[in-house]
């Protein structure tokens, strides 16, 4: 176990991430997030409950934590929380702000070039064209120029 | 019954599966399809900026106009609707779309459109080819979850349910029917999201016949990745079948034309045991 001091704490980042999502203050940590977790289930790193005491004592480490970016936003564990918390909204909003403060996972970063960058995360090389060919279906070989709808975004 | 088809970007390219045998039964069904081009939902980019995945929902909706959205992937119409309930009318107005027209559309996936512009009943009296099989339903999250989007019961949901057994399947309970395929984290952690995709699996493997799956992202663990998810769970050998492809069985469609040659894990024992 580690010991937590109370002097490193920072409160900004709690008021921060209740900016984002304010029902972080109702959690009392009875547990039943990471009990519904398919995460947790086979990466006990990944705690929901641990994520979101730290939090809320304002400790900065979770934001360079790998496993902040594990949440897989199947809602499980929003649909069972007795206080209502939205966890997998919080947990995007932790790792918006982790991203901000140059934290990311290799494969995320590249995920979302490629969206900015093509429009699409998926596009149909030649090979699937032939696929889709034979199925009857129709060429798909779009480009979007996404650029604009990013215009003026903070 | 006039749908804007918004394919997304995933299932053109990993499950033309998918986007041909749904396109067969809504042709047998009288629902008109009107191809929708457009970009990414805005799904892959929200953790690392939610503003901009919202913004580019946002556009979609916008490209549809004032025709009603169908999606087949699931994560696509989640993105869809969180994204319009988050909007402002400012956000919308940089955006330079009509909050009106916005707030009016439907944005249903292809499920929800069999379950509740078709109904039970009639389906039920076009079924020419019962199949009398084991199958083990897998929603994926975003049919259902979070429930304030939905009409499901988000613990117990049943659509899916009532589609398979109307077909003349016996739909399986199992002990992680609920839970997610492990697509999200796949590129954060490979092996998290290959454990997650095996386990489920190894639950069906005694219980089901086949699996039935509704979205692309989870077609792509489930069919796609079951060989790599075999290194966790050992032999599964599991059939994997998007609804679409598995009602159209039943509805008589010819089998040479859902797409079942891009299946990876092979179906073509579970084709011999229900075709004639």
């Amino acid at each position: 176990m580690r010991e937590i001091n109370f002097r490193d704490a920072d409160n900004a980042l709690r008021d921060t991430v209740k900016e984002f999502d304010d029902t972080i203050t109702y959690c009392f940590q009875c547990g039943t997030c990471t009990a519904s977790c398919p995460v947790f289930e086979v990466y006990p790193d990944y705690n929901p409950r641990k994520i979101i005491r730290m939090l809320l004592l304002g400790m900065k480490e979770v934001l360079s934590e790998d496993f902040v970016w594990l949440c897989s936003s199947c809602y499980a564990c929003q649909e069972r929380c007795p206080q209502g918390v939205l966890i997998p909204h919080l947990m995007r909003a932790l790792t918006n702000m982790a991203f901000s403060e140059g934290y990311v996972p290799r494969g995320v970063l590249d995920q979302y070039q490629k969206v900015r960058k093509e429009g699409v995360l998926y596009r149909a090389s030649s090979y699937d064209n032939r696929k889709r060919k034979n199925l009857g279906l129709e060429k798909r070989t779009e480009e979007y120029d996404v650029s604009k709808i990013f215009e003026g975004q903070p | 019954m006039t749908y804007a088809l918004y394919t997304g970007c995933t299932t053109p390219v990993v499950a033309p599966n998918y986007e041909v045998s749904a396109r067969r039964v809504c042709e047998s069904l009288d629902i008109d399809l009107e191809l929708l081009h457009a970009p990414c939902c805005g799904n892959p980019i929200k953790p690392i900026r939610e503003t901009e995945a919202v913004a580019m929902a946002l556009h979609v909706l916008g490209l549809a106009g004032d025709t009603n959205l169908m999606t087949l992937c699931s994560a696509c119409r989640s993105s869809l609707l969180e994204a319009r309930e988050k909007a402002s009318p400012e956000f919308l107005d940089r955006l330079h779309l009509d909050e009106e027209t916005i707030q009016m559309l439907q944005i249903n996936h292809f499920i929800q459109v069999l379950y509740e512009d078709i109904g039970l009943n009639r389906l039920r009296k076009k079924i020419e080819r019962p199949l009398d099989v084991r199958v083990a339903v897998h929603y994926g999250c975003h049919l259902y979850r979070p429930a304030s989007l939905y009409r499901e019961d988000p613990e117990y949901p049943h659509s899916l349910d009532d589609l398979v057994e109307i077909c003349g399947a016996h739909s399986v309970s199992y002990r992680r029917k609920s839970m997610c395929c492990g697509s999200p984290v796949m590129g954060v952690n490979f092996d998290v999201s290959m454990e997650m995709t095996a386990r489920k699996l190894q639950d069906i493997k005694e219980k089901a016949d086949i699996m039935i799956i509704t979205c692309s992202g989870c077609g792509f663990m489930f069919d796609r990745k079951q060989k790599s998810a075999e290194s966790f769970a050992g032999e599964l050998n599991i059939p994997v079948l998007y609804y679409s492809q598995f009602l159209g069985l039943a509805l008589g469609i010819p089998p040479e034309t859902l797409g079942f040659e891009i299946n990876r894990v092979p179906v073509k024992s579970f084709l011999e045991k229900v075709l004639p």
